[in-house]
């Protein structure tokens, strides 16, 4: 596919054209509202998203680390909590079970639709589309404007029901009916759920207007020069995010909005043959499997939505600290489309159990084992990257190994998930627990802190403290892999217990639950530290000096230190090569705005023997 | 509260003083020049990937034993077994490929790290090495595949002709369990026949007829039906309300009124569901009068025996060496019917009967034996008696998230002999009989209670319907 179609995109923000962009003394300076406000710049917005997502980490975590007391210290008194949290404590200073339930759920929420998706997607392609495709802001400020807001109203929603009398949803993230389509079935069921599902209905507004803007920026804006096939990595995968929320956060909205139906209206699309503690129930006919079908099929794809734009990242990161190309640049943008596509074809492994056809099991069984061959195919390219290569490991790069190495420890136990006979001892235990949070928990965190240290200096003309950021990644892989890998030992457990004391078969796990406990307990600690560093930095980090301080190819760097409103100062550039031109023809790099040599032959034109000079350089050694 | 304050301050001096240590660090990597600094920052972390990655390893090594009993060693039924044996396969290929692929990544960061005379390769791909890297992974997953789904097909094919069948159904936050009885039939449910003293809703002559009392009421044998006492309730709330209202607009207290205004919201709540649960009486009620008709009962005349004899015991047995049939139920929300050591697991769905079979390969007395051997099961804890391992039992929980009892949701598997279970069986059958018996005492109706209960109120629902049968019998 050659990628004619790009070229002229050179569209000119009204607004920014022909003006001088200097930092602050612009003589069109907006007002502080609607500069740091009701902005339509993307960097600020993506500044935005960025805070809003560490508010909402912070608020997750601490939730986690409520419950995890629970888990591992289930005798502490937590009496001290009562002015706090009310009722929440029992007498005997203990967390109540239904207040669990609640922490479980909303951590889940908060971080998996908060955090990591708005926090990571929102900060970055915001950030990174136009400054890497050479554009001067999104195709429509004003609905990417509407994106962030939406966004903020999703959160406002989802805080208050935490002040609800009967308390916050507490069905867990997926959200299951009955559970969560009865009144009476849970407190949480009260109105908990209808401020989850009307957050939820909100914030898949955000995420659309969001990714609609990417896509169409994408496609359109890039500057002269700028094919597909020359685009950064990072691009490909928030274009392929984005086309995965278009296609599958609607069908979370039906599910969403049904399920609302059903518990406000009287509707059964999901209930049957009810009989709650002696009360028979009207609803007839609908099937609650019906909705899991409708949530997985956001759910599953929704997993990718939070892993492909730190994948992207990562690529990106690891090949510009390794002074090399990404290995197989087309071999990545074919696996990325290539779990994409599939990535819709697998939500049916996470219902293995629920009574479905086996045969229809199987099925599942195949395509989700064959999505394990693209990100298989990922890691090695990953790895081939850093082979001869020149590393220099700063926290970015440290990360981003970090990325590689939770993202294959915990994409190893995905096969022993997807093959459904061994799902059935591992379903809805803490394996899977320990599974999804290395490989999308952990992993999407660190393509994210990776993000965040890598283009800080780009978003704020500073730079974070280093010794700081070093000692942030080694205690936080540390501390990632003392939780969630012993984890895996925890097979037997059944997850979402407010307590395992109960049964004889799920003892002997109390000291692993302490050990587990103590370290999530010491990793939230340890986030602080970085939110420190990120705040302080901001404001007292070492300034910024040069304009392409990694010696980057790619476009952002040809941007001014702090560019303004429409980014670059006069004319954008046009684009001739790759973005990775590391390391050739004796040069540490050359950047993506230089024109070919006469005799240079472009990568991906020729096939292999042409592009790659390895064997030249082998020579020159020799 | 001082030594707390105290121990604050020196916390946040500490840091403080931490945070000043590493801005001075990073100064004077500046100061000594940025290619030095990266040169040595990047060895000393390359050289703490390798201690990361060595520590790890041996951490895996290490504690993998420690655990792996729980992990793979699972042998008490067919099902276990067969899932140990891929869970073993599937160990080795990913533990394999996680210990190579783990370590290459940090020696390779440690081994191409920048530093003076190393140069990094223009290598931007090799159509060789990734088709090596697609298909291998293939292969592979191929394999893994086709072991899995044999397994998989073995575990979730059709039961056995002569497999023991057990009928469990979970509700907010209980098991229970029922078998077929001499006829060897399950007799057929109905939720609207569901009340507290027929808890699944089971299908016979009598129950039906029962469920017609409950609703409707009876003049003849004195019993206020479900829907006139809501109806009662209805107009009792009415005139709390007028009650209520005047002392609201009447007293000079402000706390009284306060009370009294909670109360009221209270009881206008409630009010305001009663018309609901009134038609959905009526309407099962309804249901009720036009399917079971006499002559629906007699073409159905068989079925509607199979009910009588069907036990309702407080814990499930199934004999050793015999293939078990699950049906699955659930009333209320999601449930999941798991037995840890027999690797059983199916989800309990409204609406929807699923099943799962097994075959118990240990009895429960023979597993205490074996336990005797484990020191861990020797002990005798403190204000027991037994060992631990004489008080072992198979469990079952539950495994789907169903509300705050969820973790409490226990019930007893027991796996018997053949003997034993042929004796169990039949003590059940008789005991069931005659309850059975007692219902069909009084030409079809004996009172409301299958067994003399307490006159459980009628009314609001608000006891559990469970134990009414089960407890009565003991
Ligand atoms: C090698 C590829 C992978 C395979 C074969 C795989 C397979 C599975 C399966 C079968 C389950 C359901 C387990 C159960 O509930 O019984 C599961 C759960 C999960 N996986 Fe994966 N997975 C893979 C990679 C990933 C990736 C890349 C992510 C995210 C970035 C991810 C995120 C999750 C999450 C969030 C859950 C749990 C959801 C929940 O029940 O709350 N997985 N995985
Ligand atoms: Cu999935
Ligand atoms: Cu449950």
């Amino acid at each position: 596919m050659s990628a004619e179609t790009s070229t002229h995109a050179h569209h000119v923000d009204t607004h920014a054209h022909g003006h001088d962009h200097h930092d602050h003394d612009h003589h069109h300076e907006p007002g502080f509202i609607r500069k740091y406000i009701f902005s339509e710049d993307h960097k600020t917005i993506s500044k935005q998203f960025l805070i809003t997502g560490i508010f909402w980490a912070i608020v997750g975590g601490l939730l986690s680390v409520l419950f995890r007391i629970q888990l591992g210290y289930p005798d502490a008194d937590l009496t001290w909590m009562k002015p706090f949290l009310g009722k929440w404590i029992s007498e005997e200073g203990q967390i109540v079970p239904e207040f669990y339930n609640a922490l479980i759920t909303m951590h889940g929420t908060i971080l998996v639709f908060f955090v990591l998706t708005a926090g990571l997607s929102g900060t970055f392609s915001n950030f990174l589309i136009p400054l890497m495709i050479g554009a001067r802001d999104m195709a429509s400020g004003f609905l990417n404007m509407l994106s962030y807001w939406f966004f903020f109203l999703a959160g406002v929603i989802m805080f208050i029901s935490f002040f609800l009398a009967t308390g916050p949803a507490s069905g867990g993230w997926t959200a299951y009916p009955p559970l969560n389509a009865l009144h009476d079935a849970s407190q949480g069921g009260v109105l908990g759920v209808d401020f989850w599902l009307v957050s939820m209905a909100v914030f898949i507004v955000s995420s659309l207007l969001g990714s609609l803007n990417y896509i169409t920026t994408i496609i359109n804006l890039r500057t002269k020069g700028m094919k597909m096939f020359r685009m950064p990595l990072p691009i490909w995968a928030f274009l392929l995010t984005a086309v995965i929320g278009v296609l599958s956060f609607p069908v979370l909205l039906s599910a969403a909005i049904l399920l609302l139906f059903d518990r406000n209206l009287g509707t059964s699309f999901y209930l049957d043959a009810i009989n709650l503690a002696g009360e028979p129930l009207a609803n007839a006919g609908g099937s609650p499997i019906l909705y899991q079908h409708l949530f997985w099929f956001l759910g599953h794809p929704e997993v990718y939505i939070i892993i492909l734009p730190a994948m992207g990242m990562v690529s990106e990161i690891l090949s510009v600290h390794s002074r090399k190309p990404i290995f197989g640049y087309t071999a990545m943008i074919y696996s990325l489309l290539a779990i994409t596509v599939l990535s819709f074809i697998v939500w049916a492994h996470h219902m293995f159990m629920t009574g479905m056809n086996p045969f229809i099991g199987s099925i599942f069984v195949i395509f989700t084992l064959i999505i394990a061959v693209p990100s298989a195919i990922k890691v090695f390219n990953w790895l081939t990257t850093l082979w001869r290569g020149n590393i220099r490991l700063n926290p970015p790069m440290l990360f981003a190994i970090g990325f590689v190495s939770l993202f294959i420890s915990g994409g190893l136990t995905g096969i022993f998930l997807g093959n459904s006979s061994i799902d059935i001892r591992l379903h809805d235990t803490y394996f899977v627990v320990a599974h999804f949070h290395l490989v999308m928990g952990v992993a999407a965190f660190f393509g994210m802190f990776a993000g965040v240290y890598h283009w800080f200096p780009k978003m704020f003309g500073r730079y974070m403290n280093q010794t700081l950021g070093y000692i942030h990644f080694w205690g936080t892989i540390a501390a990632a892999y003392l939780i969630f890998f012993p984890m895996h030992w925890e097979i037997a457990l059944p997850r979402r217990y407010y307590t395992h004391s109960g049964f004889e078969a799920f003892s002997g796990f109390e000291q692993l639950n302490m050990f587990i406990s103590t370290m999530a307990i010491i990793s939230f600690a340890l986030q602080l530290l970085f939110v420190f560093n990120f705040f302080y930095s901001i404001f007292f980090g070492r300034k910024v000096r040069e304009m392409n301080p990694y010696g980057a190819t790619t476009l952002e760097w040809t941007t001014p230190i702090r560019p303004g409103h429409g980014n670059w100062e006069g004319d954008i550039p046009e684009v001739h090569r790759w973005p990775y031109d590391y390391s050739k023809h004796g040069r540490d790099f050359i950047p993506q705005t230089e024109p070919l040599t006469q005799y240079e032959i472009e990568h991906g034109e020729h096939g292999d023997e042409h592009d790659s000079d390895i064997i030249k350089s082998e020579e020159h050694k020799g | 509260m001082a030594t707390g304050w105290l121990i604050f301050i020196a916390i946040v001096l500490i840091v403080v003083v931490l945070f000043q240590v590493t801005r001075t660090l990073d100064l004077v990597g500046q100061l000594r020049g940025g290619e030095r600094t990266t040169v040595e920052m990047t060895r000393f972390h390359a050289m703490l990937g390798l201690i990361f990655i060595a520590l790890g390893m041996i951490g895996f090594f290490y504690s993998f034993p420690l655990f792996s009993d729980r992990m793979v060693d699972k042998h008490s039924s067919n099902n276990a077994i067969i899932i140990s044996k891929m869970f073993l396969i599937t160990l080795w290929v990913t533990g394999i490929v996680f210990v190579i692929t783990n370590v290459l990544l940090f020696w390779f960061a440690w081994q191409f790290r920048h530093r003076p005379g190393n140069e990094a390769v223009h290598f931007a791909h090799s159509n060789k090495l990734e088709f090596i890297w697609t298909i291998v992974p293939t292969i592979v997953l191929t394999g893994l595949v086709v072991f899995g789904l044999q397994a998989w097909t073995e575990i979730m094919g059709p039961a056995e002709e002569d497999a023991t069948v057990v009928e469990v159904t979970g509700q907010q936050f209980f098991w229970s369990s029922r078998y077929p009885g001499p006829d060897g039939k399950l007799g057929p449910r109905d939720n609207d026949l569901i009340c507290a003293d027929n808890p699944l809703g089971i299908v016979t002559r009598e129950w039906v007829e029962h469920r017609r009392v409950t609703l409707a009421g009876s003049k003849k044998l004195n019993h206020v039906g479900e829907i006139e006492v809501l109806q009662n309730r209805e107009k009792e709330i009415q005139e709390l309300i007028k009650q209520y209202t005047a002392i609201i607009d009447g007293s000079p207290n402000k706390y009284i009124v306060a009370a009294t205004q909670d109360t009221l919201a209270l009881i206008e709540k409630e009010l305001g569901k009663i018309p609901g649960k009134i038609t959905i009486r009526e309407k099962a009620l309804d249901r009720i009068n036009k399917k079971y008709t006499e002559e629906y009962i007699a073409a159905h005349a068989d079925e509607f025996t199979w009910g009588y004899d069907d036990p309702m015991p407080s814990e499930v047995h199934v004999p050793v060496n015999k293939q078990a049939y699950l049906k699955i139920m659930a009333l209320d929300v999601l449930h999941n019917f798991y037995i840890p050591h027999m690797d059983v697991k199916m989800d309990a769905v409204p609406g929807m009967p699923t099943s799962f079979k097994f075959t118990p390969l240990i009895t429960t007395n023979d597993k205490r034996q074996e336990l005797a051997n484990n020191p861990a099961w020797s002990i005798i804890e403190e204000g027991d008696d037994k060992p631990r391992y004489a008080k072992f039992n198979y469990e079952v929980a539950c495994a789907e998230l169903c509300g705050t009892g969820h973790s409490a949701m226990k019930y007893t598997l027991v796996v018997d002999s053949q003997e034993d279970y042929d004796k169990w069986i039949a003590a059940q059958a008789s005991k069931w009989s005659q309850v059975a018996g007692s219902l069909k005492l009084e030409n079809g109706f004996s009172k409301y209670a299958p067994v003399p209960a307490p006159a459980t109120p009628m009314a609001t629902t608000t006891t559990t319907p469970s134990d009414t049968i089960t407890i009565s019998l003991k």
